[in-house]
């Protein structure tokens, strides 16, 4: 999925993040967070955040996570919705399992 | 007993809403700018009186307050979130905020990051390391012990003025990275404007001329809302944007020198140009002010007196005698 | 009839915070939103929340409902899409007014079931009635589909359908909350009664709750976690219910033994309604954790 324009998702409220998305063509995946929790969750987090960008076949996107505690199916729940907003697509709710 | 409220977007064009923002945020000693586009705010279920809310305009985030009975709620939070969405939504997702300096941890966990601050104001926005990436995308490569000059102009349109500060600098340093300012309030486009000083200046090999980028921060879209009303609005914009200069572009660019031409009728300008002969040096960079370029017939050459020309104010003048071929043949084209 | 009602408590499907809070109050349904605390902008935003938290954050013990939105609205489809897939007890449909509108809806889901292959009829419906054609068919809405397990009544709305004026004493939705009651005993579905919405006054939630009861009804929505204890102990069944209940069940296994047509208590026939009305008392207050033996 190709992203077209910046989009973001999700408040700094606690317990959820904000993901903000920018289109990144040809330059793979750059995640960048913040966090309070950054030295113990940075990496998972990162991870959550890539690897869902894969389920939705997003290949390249400059991401920045302000994470406020947010549990990790939350982070997901951003990341894809801020990804098909920055990729003006209606997701497709056939595709889940 | 728990206050109950709900959000309500503001839109300052009604003018009943206007109202009412207008006088909360009086009452939180804040200024309700004229360029507010859209405001969101939170208000009491029972009364409809705002309790808190947080306005923007174009790129910036700003005139924020929330009620003393609803602090420590994270409201703050909820409104910069509302905002930041809005602001995407409508196209702009480099965001920008102007605070007080204490504010900064408050914005900073909202995910803005600090660009600079002075004892007045701190500048923010919501990337990581803007400046450092901005610096890259300019920077050209120069020996060691180059001696690297800058200046910066709205160049609104480029004149003979403009070219004969340019001539001078480069004159004087090995390269001259030359900023265009960026903001879109100027009588001509951003993109003319940078074309113009791109052709006008084609024949000088050591100047750069660059975009500003948002680093070179002009006084018209400087939002004033948090200042008093008897602070010196021009001074406190004026050290932000000299000590963004000096901080985070300068060294890194290894700019050593930085040429201003002297402001004889403009208090603002003059106003700045005296913050830089004191703030620059105080950081290892030498201020070059030049004295402004005169026609033949003794008139001071200004981008103001050009652009009176174009309305038809001063039928005594020829406007020939003020700009570059280049700019000329631009400006009798645009008629 | 095993899962309690007595309780229903919203959680906007764009507030993770509360999302993750309400799992830990006593509720015993939680209803995930997709509608009215929803801004218009974030609909897509909280499809992705719900699913999530439906389908991999299930909290235990809860009946799990997702609320849509309106039946005419562009995004009932995309909601049903996601609601179902996420696998709740039950999708509340908010404005229901004819039963042509579930029966649509009832269609979709089993599509819907088929496609991602949960068990059809799985997803069970609960309807809100909001509106006086809410009321007059209200019946016929909970015999529209044997998905349909509960009707509930949205005040605000109903009233402004009516042109009435909402007040705390509630006179004004006295007679559609016993048309609905009927109506949903008619279709032996449950039904569960407006909400109190001033959080402060404790005294007025009491003394509503008590008459929900006393009505006849299920339970009842709240609009905030503090109200949650109050009404659960307002609709459990008394000491004095939990007895009778106990001695009616006796009697009839005891007619039954006896191979008896006709089982008498305290000298009055026991009739088929009040076997089923002990069924239910005692299963709420096995429910509610009230020892029964």
């Amino acid at each position: 999925m190709e992203l077209k324009k910046p989009a973001v998702a999700g408040t700094v409220e606690s317990c959820d993040c904000q993901v903000s998305i920018f289109p990144n063509p040809g330059q793979g995946l750059d995640v960048s967070v913040e966090s309070n929790v950054k030295a113990i969750f940075g990496d998972s987090i990162i991870e959550s955040t890539k690897d869902e960008l894969a389920k939705h076949g997003v290949k390249d996107a400059i991401v920045q996570i302000n994470d406020k505690g947010a549990f990790d199916w939350i982070i997901r729940a951003r990341v894809a919705c801020a990804a098909y907003r920055a990729a003006e697509q209606k997701f497709n709710w056939k595709e889940v399992e | 007993m728990d206050i109950s409220y709900s959000r309500r977007d503001i839109n300052p064009q009604l003018s009943f809403e206007r109202q009412e923002l207008a006088a909360f945020l009086d009452r939180h000693h804040l200024r309700c700018d004229d360029d507010i586009e859209f405001a969101a705010a939170f208000v009491d279920d029972d009364t409809d009186e705002i309790l808190g809310c947080g306005c923007c305009s174009g790129n910036i985030l700003k005139c924020f307050a929330v009620d003393e009975k609803l602090r420590g709620q994270n409201l703050m939070g909820q409104i910069i979130s509302i905002l930041v969405n809005n602001r995407f939504a409508a196209g702009y997702s480099r965001l920008f905020v102007y605070t007080k300096p204490e504010n900064q941890t408050l914005f900073g966990g909202a995910g803005f990051f600090t660009v600079a601050a002075t004892d007045r104001v701190a500048m923010m926005e919501n990337r990581p390391k803007g400046p450092e990436s901005f610096v890259a995308s300019v920077k050209r490569e120069a020996p060691e012990d180059a001696l690297i000059g800058a200046a910066v102009m709205n160049c609104n349109p480029f004149t003979l003025g403009h070219r004969h500060l340019v001539e001078y600098a480069a004159a004087n340093c090995d390269l001259l990275y030359l900023f265009v300012v960026e903001e879109d309030r100027s009588v001509f486009p951003f993109s003319d404007r940078l074309r113009l000083v791109q052709e006008g200046t084609a024949d000088l090999p050591n100047v750069h001329v660059c975009a500003g980028g948002p680093y070179m921060i002009s006084s018209a879209t400087f939002p004033t809302y948090f200042l008093k009303k008897d602070d010196d609005a021009v001074a406190i914009q004026a050290k932000l944007d000299l000590t963004i200069f000096a901080e985070k572009i300068a060294p890194p660019l290894n700019i050593r020198r930085r040429f201003v031409g002297q402001e004889p009728v403009c208090p603002v300008t003059s106003k700045y140009n005296g913050v830089m002969k004191q703030l620059l040096p105080e950081h290892g960079i030498e201020v070059c002010e030049i004295p402004r370029k005169e026609t033949e017939a003794g008139i001071v050459i200004s981008a103001s007196t050009v652009r009176e020309c174009l309305d038809g104010k001063r039928p005594d003048l020829d406007l020939r005698a003020f700009v570059p071929e280049t700019t000329y043949s631009y400006l009798m084209q645009r008629k | 009839m095993a899962n309690l009602k007595r309780t229903s408590l919203y959680a906007p499907g764009t507030n993770p915070s509360f999302m993750a809070t309400v799992p830990f109050f006593n509720e015993d349904c939680i209803v995930y939103d997709l509608e009215d605390a929803v801004a218009i902008s974030e609909k897509d935003a909280a499809r992705f929340m719900v699913y999530n938290t439906v389908r991999y954050h299930r909290p235990k013990d809860k009946y799990v409902l997702i609320r849509v939105n309106g039946l005419d609205s562009e995004f009932l489809d995309d909601d049903l899409e996601c609601a179902v897939r996420a696998r709740p007890d039950a999708i509340r449909l908010p404005k229901v007014e004819f039963p042509e509108q579930v029966k649509k809806v009832d269609e979709r889901i089993t599509e819907i079931e088929k496609a991602a292959g949960i068990e059809v009829g799985k997803t069970k419906l609960w309807c809100n009635c909001e509106s006086y054609w809410g009321a007059l068919n209200c019946q016929a809405i909970c015999e529209a589909s044997p998905r349909v397990e509960a009707m509930a009544i949205g005040a605000e709305d109903y009233t402004a359908s009516m042109r009435a004026t909402r007040t705390k004493e509630g006179k004004e939705i006295e007679y559609v909350r016993n048309m609905v009651l009927m109506g949903c005993r008619a279709a032996g579905v449950e039904a569960l009664d407006v909400v109190f919405s001033d959080i402060n006054d404790t005294e007025g939630l009491i003394r509503d709750t008590q008459y929900s009861k006393t009505l006849g009804f299920d339970g009842k929505t709240v609009v905030n976690p503090r109200q949650i204890d109050t009404v659960n102990s307002i609709f459990a069944p008394s000491a004095k219910e939990i007895k009778y209940a106990k001695r009616v069940m006796a009697a009839i296994e005891d007619g039954r033994r006896r191979g008896v047509g006709a089982v008498t208590l305290d000298g009055s026939m026991i009739d088929k309604p009040m076997e089923r009305r002990a069924e239910t008392t005692l299963a709420q207050a096995k429910a509610a954790g009230i020892k029964i033996d």
